[in-house]
């Protein structure tokens, strides 16, 4: 995808609002997100940085505001938001691995009942990404077999089986074991060096440093903050970023 | 890490372990003699003694029975086989009670109860009705299964107004006796023009009624199902309607299984109610042949076959349950 024009648009979010009820999570959100682009969305708990990530593919319906995937409107009415979601990888905090199927059976799910594609050709393609992911040799187990980083690594697989344009990832090494985190960040680094476009909600510092191109800095359902790492971890201007970085440094 | 004296002190034993009187072994001997003795000599007889008298000195006597063996089955220091044998006796003398009052006529109990001659040649009359029996279960379970299944993954879908009717529906036919379902169907419909007949009268009452509590089954193995599953295969791209059988069933039927299996023999049990129907179900023609044999032996044998088929049934239910916590365990 490096190939591409670089400039090209993927995301484009328009004044994003977020209600529960009485609860405003998002304010009014508006980014642009370019093709290859890898940005990292930090803030502090509560601030909606994950509702934010879950609006954008609808997996939680925005209250108002338009969100733009490869410049097609997603919240319009005739839009069929399964397919834009074949468009977008997600991968959560608690891996969500189906714990009914073995790794390379998850891997396989959607490519063949969504993308009708064979039976082979989706076992020839997942074992090339758990190849890529280096668990070949876990493709027969179930994930209650599996160490969490390496459940994490197979649901990556599983999110990039669809041929996804962007991938999103929620928090995806919170629930591991510090042990694990680095295998998993390494997978993440593999793909935004090929040119993945990214959006990654975390706070691995070390990773969002050497990886991330932006980091959007979000508190009490706004960007507060948007800028490159350097810009945010050493010169920031604004007082709640300080405040954040302060506390998890 | 060493532990205080005063510390320790605290814990240890200051009575003997045997420290309730009343479980001491010459006190649990000496009120069995007592025991004894009011059985001999103070129970009144069936026909002479005073009404109140009479009523309150045999309550007596078990309430006293009750809390001797009560007594001895509730310590743990006791041996088992000590408790089953006192276990064993309570049973021998409220049956010697009830042998004693009741008036029963034993001596007719083989003409009456156990008289297999009066089934000769008649035997196929019951199994005709097991299979009647057998065939309404299954008709009726498959219906009850689908109309259950229908409810709970319509639940699913969140609808606000679906959800209001679905749950009149399920809270009326949990709250309806099947009897009366049965018998409104087959007795009252016909008055309105709709002339239903007793076998189907009786599978549209039990598949609607079981269908609510079978739903409610489904219903708490869909919810058993983490939202996280949901969510990962709605990222896929997975349609609500392939989320629902490729990913939710396949984990919630084996949590549903038990239950449902449960609700399943409930319900084979309630095809007995269809005999008010007049459907010639097992208890149906057990009732013709008592009342063509003038004799209650098909009585005792049908409720002996419900027995032979349903204890089966009852036993795999446990232990399709006992795998369940197994596998939960794990």
């Amino acid at each position: 995808m490096s190939e591409m024009n670089q400039s090209e648009t993927m995301i484009e979010v328009v004044d994003l609002h977020k209600r529960f009820k009485d609860l405003h999570v998002l304010n009014g959100v508006s980014t642009v997100v370019k093709r290859s682009e890898v940005v990292a969305i930090m803030g502090p708990s509560g601030s909606g940085k994950s509702t934010f990530l879950r609006c954008l593919n609808r997996l939680e319906e925005p209250t108002s505001g338009r969100i733009y995937i490869e410049g097609v409107d997603i919240m319009a009415p005739y839009i069929d938001i399964n397919r834009v979601r074949t468009e977008i990888g997600m991968v959560f905090q608690s891996f969500n691995l189906f714990p009914h199927l073995t790794a390379i059976e998850n891997i396989k799910l959607a490519p063949m009942s969504v993308r009708k594609i064979s039976n082979k050709e989706a076992t020839d393609r997942g074992m090339a990404l758990l190849e890529k992911v280096g668990l070949v040799e876990k493709a027969t187990v179930y994930p209650e077999q599996l160490s969490g980083g390496q459940q994490q690594r197979v649901a990556i697989a599983r999110a990039l089986a669809m041929q996804p344009q962007i991938m999103f990832f929620d928090e995806p090494t919170s629930a591991l074991d510090p042990e694990m985190i680095g295998e998993v960040l390494d997978v993440m680094r593999n793909m935004a060096k090929e040119g993945m476009t990214m959006m990654v909600v975390s706070h691995e510092m070390g990773f969002i440093r050497e990886a991330a191109d932006r980091i959007l800095f979000l508190a009490d359902g706004l960007i507060v903050e948007d800028g490159t790492p350097d810009q945010i971890f050493n010169h920031s201007q604004h007082e709640r970023t300080i405040e954040f970085l302060g506390k998890i440094l | 890490m060493t532990v205080s004296s005063d510390a320790r002190n605290k814990f240890i034993r200051t009575h003997p372990a045997w420290f309730s009187w009343f479980r001491k072994p010459p006190v649990i001997i000496v009120s069995l003699a007592v025991l004894i003795a009011y059985a001999l000599f103070l129970l009144p007889d069936k026909e002479s003694a005073l009404p109140v008298w009479f009523y309150f000195s045999i309550s007596f006597f078990i309430v006293l029975i009750l809390a001797y063996s009560g007594n001895i089955l509730a310590d743990r220091g006791k041996p088992e086989s000590l408790k089953m044998g006192v276990a064993l006796m309570l049973i021998a003398v409220l049956c010697w009670l009830f042998h004693r009052y009741s008036g029963a006529q034993w001596h007719r109990l083989a003409d009456f109860f156990f008289n297999w001659k009066k089934l000769e040649g008649n035997w196929w009359i019951l199994w005709q009705g097991l299979g009647v029996t057998l065939f309404l279960a299954l008709i009726s379970g498959v219906g009850s299964v689908a109309v259950g299944l229908l409810i709970a993954v319509l639940r699913t879908l969140n609808s606000p107004t679906m959800n209001f009717f679905l749950k009149i529906y399920v809270d009326v036919f949990r709250s309806i006796p099947m009897i009366v379902v049965m018998v409104i169907f087959f007795f009252a419909m016909p008055y309105v023009g709709i002339s239903l007949g007793s076998i189907v009268s009786t599978v549209l009452a039990l598949s609607l009624g079981y269908g609510a509590y079978a739903s409610e089954c489904f219903r708490a193995g869909i919810e058993s199902v983490h939202s996280g599953q949901l969510e990962a295969a709605r990222s896929l791209g997975l349609s609500r309607w392939k989320t629902i059988y490729k990913i939710i069933l396949p984990q919630a039927i084996p949590v549903v299984i038990p239950p449902l299996t449960s609700t399943l023999v409930a319900m084979l049990k309630d095809t007995a109610v269809a005999s008010v129907v007049a459907a010639p179900e097992l208890l149906k023609r057990a009732r013709e042949l008592y009342t063509s044999e003038t004799n209650p032996t098909p009585l005792v044998a049908a409720a002996l076959i419900y027995l032979a088929v349903l204890i089966p049934l009852v036993r795999a239910v446990n232990m399709l349950e006992n795998r369940m916590q197994k596998k939960r365990n794990e």
